[in-house]
């Protein structure tokens, strides 16, 4: 079993993530929950927003292309409280605040895996903390650098793609743990908060279900750095995908 | 307008609430959404579930409805309604009313039973169920329409059913160039799916503009003379001159790989401020420069279209074409300004191409 923390938010990735680490009995050791109060993230969802304590609703969604799924309604606490795992509440979004820097020295485990808002970039303080940390990246490095990697991979490549790699202050430059790349045989009409969680989540569970990971250096050839996709190319890159059912 | 929607418990209504929200609130961002559990939690838990703390839960939800209503704020509201008076008069209380039945068989929501309700009312541990021990009365007469959720749970095919049904428009808008986006940028974080309708709002947006454009370039097709575009540059020493950088790779049929390296060092730096200056420090590297002249952004525009072309297959066009529609964005926000003939007819060209590109690669010919 690995030993690791991780940072979190009440978002679908967290949600994903947690979920499924746990069914395969990975749970991890500490929780750093950056706690958005009422602030809404851009990534959140409703149901993210609108939880009702004592609401047992469930909304299971499901990924017909990664076989993954996860609990929308759950709120990431719960699982929390289910497993026993404990849990270090931090009212900020900034992951660079001293404040989660100071959680992420002391937290157990060998490394974080990193799972906060998004948006997010990772500064030398954090990164120099004492601990390594594992980000999922939605496409395949080192070809898909950069923002929102899932609509030019679905594009170009007509593939869902994520990469698992350790943070370093050039951003997605790390060394490679494991990466998949899936064609893509149905709807991606719900990518933001389906199939991106759920890509990013099957590499994770692959990746610790192996006993030992081997590290790959990136190689520099074939490197673009994307850039946060204009709304008009999103929605071509889901209607391609559509009309092909 | 209050958009009631009404079903049994574990029936969908909240989740087709919840989504039909998100889509009303694009077009029409005066939209609130209430739930009849958060009505119940805005009063304090008091209303209770028996008959009588129904009535009051739903007398609370109807004021709700009203105030939002008198307000000019639209309202789509989830309820399990077991009163069908209340449902009558609210077609002579609101200014506009439409009413969705969530129609569930009570065999298939017990086989559904998220919450354990239906189970623990039928063993004898649970009163007030609404469809056990409290009768639910027959919608289908007093709702607009009917929803058929007894299946598999298409939202989309339910959206597509309501909005053919519902007087209010929601048509999704093209909101983009809306604003100064050279004062305040737009971040293009998270829009929701919205189907074709969007890319033909766009389409209709980019058609409009070039309308205005041509009816501006009509004008000088009037006169003899046409003044000559002297470009304002008061560039210091040792920066790079973004126009002359652009003048560059326009004159060469396939620019060197270098200078496409340099150019998506400048892609970045737009993509990043959504801003292009007259001049950088060296590797375009942020300068004091104006920011906010538009003929830079039409000369760039033209770039994009000129390496788009050079690279059609290769994933440097689709960063370019990003940013493309981006700059496009920008000029159409910025088109009052666009009065010399030599932007005009640049400009044009470059719209033309865009939506061309559009169509190939909606067509799935392009890359």
């Amino acid at each position: 079993m690995h030993k690791f923390s991780m940072i979190i938010t009440n978002n679908s990735r967290s949600k994903c993530y947690l979920q499924n680490l746990l069914k395969i009995g990975q749970p991890p050791q500490l929780l750093i929950y950056m706690n958005s109060g009422s602030q809404r993230l851009v990534e959140h969802t409703f149901n993210d927003l609108h939880y009702q304590e004592g609401h047992s609703q469930t909304l299971i969604k499901h990924c017909p292309i990664t076989n993954i799924s996860y609990d929308d309604k759950l709120h990431i606490l719960d699982s929390a409280v289910e497993h026993c795992i404990p849990v270090v509440e931090i009212f900020q979004v900034n992951v660079n605040h001293p404040d989660i820097v100071q959680s992420v020295h002391s937290a157990p485990g060998e490394f974080i895996l990193f799972s906060g808002p998004g948006g997010n970039l990772l500064r030398s303080e954090i990164l120099n903390s004492g601990k390594k940390i594992l980000h999922i990246h939605p496409g395949l490095l080192p070809s898909f650098r950069g923002s929102t990697p899932f609509y030019y991979s679905a594009l170009i490549e007509k593939k869902l793609q994520s990469t698992a790699f350790w943070m370093t202050e050039e951003v997605d430059q790390g060394y490679i743990l494991e990466d998949i790349s899936l064609p893509i045989t149905s709807s991606i009409r719900h990518m933001d908060h389906l199939h991106d969680p759920a890509i990013r989540t099957l590499v994770l569970v692959n990746l610790f279900q192996k006993e030992i990971w081997e590290e790959k250096e990136p190689s520099s050839e074939n490197d673009n750095t994307f850039f946060i996709i204009h709304p008009i190319l999103k929605h071509i890159t889901i209607l391609n995908f559509e009309q092909s059912e | 307008m209050v958009i009631w929607i009404t079903g049994l418990s574990c029936s969908g209504k909240t989740l087709i609430g919840k989504e039909l929200f998100q889509h009303i609130r694009l077009s029409h961002p005066n939209t609130v959404f209430l739930d009849g559990d958060d009505v119940r939690q805005l009063f304090g838990e008091s209303a209770g579930h028996t008959l009588e703390g129904r009535a009051l839960n739903a007398q609370r939800f109807i004021k709700l409805c009203e105030f939002f209503d008198r307000s000019n704020i639209h309202v789509v509201g989830c309820i399990l309604s077991v009163f069908p008076k209340n449902q009558l008069e609210n077609r002579s209380k609101f200014n506009s009313y439409f009413e969705i039945n969530i129609d569930v068989p009570l065999k298939k929501i017990i086989q559904r039973d998220n919450k354990g309700l239906y189970e623990q009312a039928i063993s004898g541990n649970l009163n007030n169920v609404v469809g056990v021990d409290i009768e639910y009365p027959d919608q289908s007469s007093l709702a607009d329409i009917t929803i058929d959720n007894s299946g598999v749970l298409d939202l989309d095919k339910i959206l597509a059913q309501i909005s053919r049904a519902i007087p209010l428009r929601f048509a999704p808008t093209y909101p983009f160039p809306q604003g100064d986006l050279l004062e305040k940028p737009h971040k293009y974080e998270y829009i929701p799916f919205q189907g074709t309708p969007f890319i033909e709002a766009y389409q209709s947006d980019r058609a409009l503009l070039v309308k205005q454009l041509h009816s501006r370039l009509d004008f000088w097709n009037t006169q003899i003379e046409l003044p000559e575009f002297q470009v304002q540059n008061a560039k210091p020493e040792n920066c790079l001159d973004t126009y002359e950088f652009f003048q560059e790779i326009l004159s060469k049929d396939t620019p060197p790989r270098d200078q496409i390296n340099s150019f998506l060092v400048l892609i970045k730096r737009f993509e990043v401020s959504k801003k292009i200056a007259l001049f950088y420090f060296s590797d375009w590297k942020k300068s004091e420069a104006p920011r906010k002249e538009v003929w830079i952004y039409i000369y760039f525009a033209q770039c994009l279209t000129h390496v788009i072309q050079q690279n059609i297959s290769s994933p440097i066009s689709m960063i370019c074409t990003n940013a493309l529609l981006k700059t496009c964005d920008i000029i159409h926000s910025q088109n009052e300004q666009i009065i010399h003939p030599t932007l005009l007819n640049i400009c044009l060209k470059v719209l033309l191409f865009e939506t061309n590109l559009i169509s190939q690669l909606q067509g799935g010919t392009h890359a």
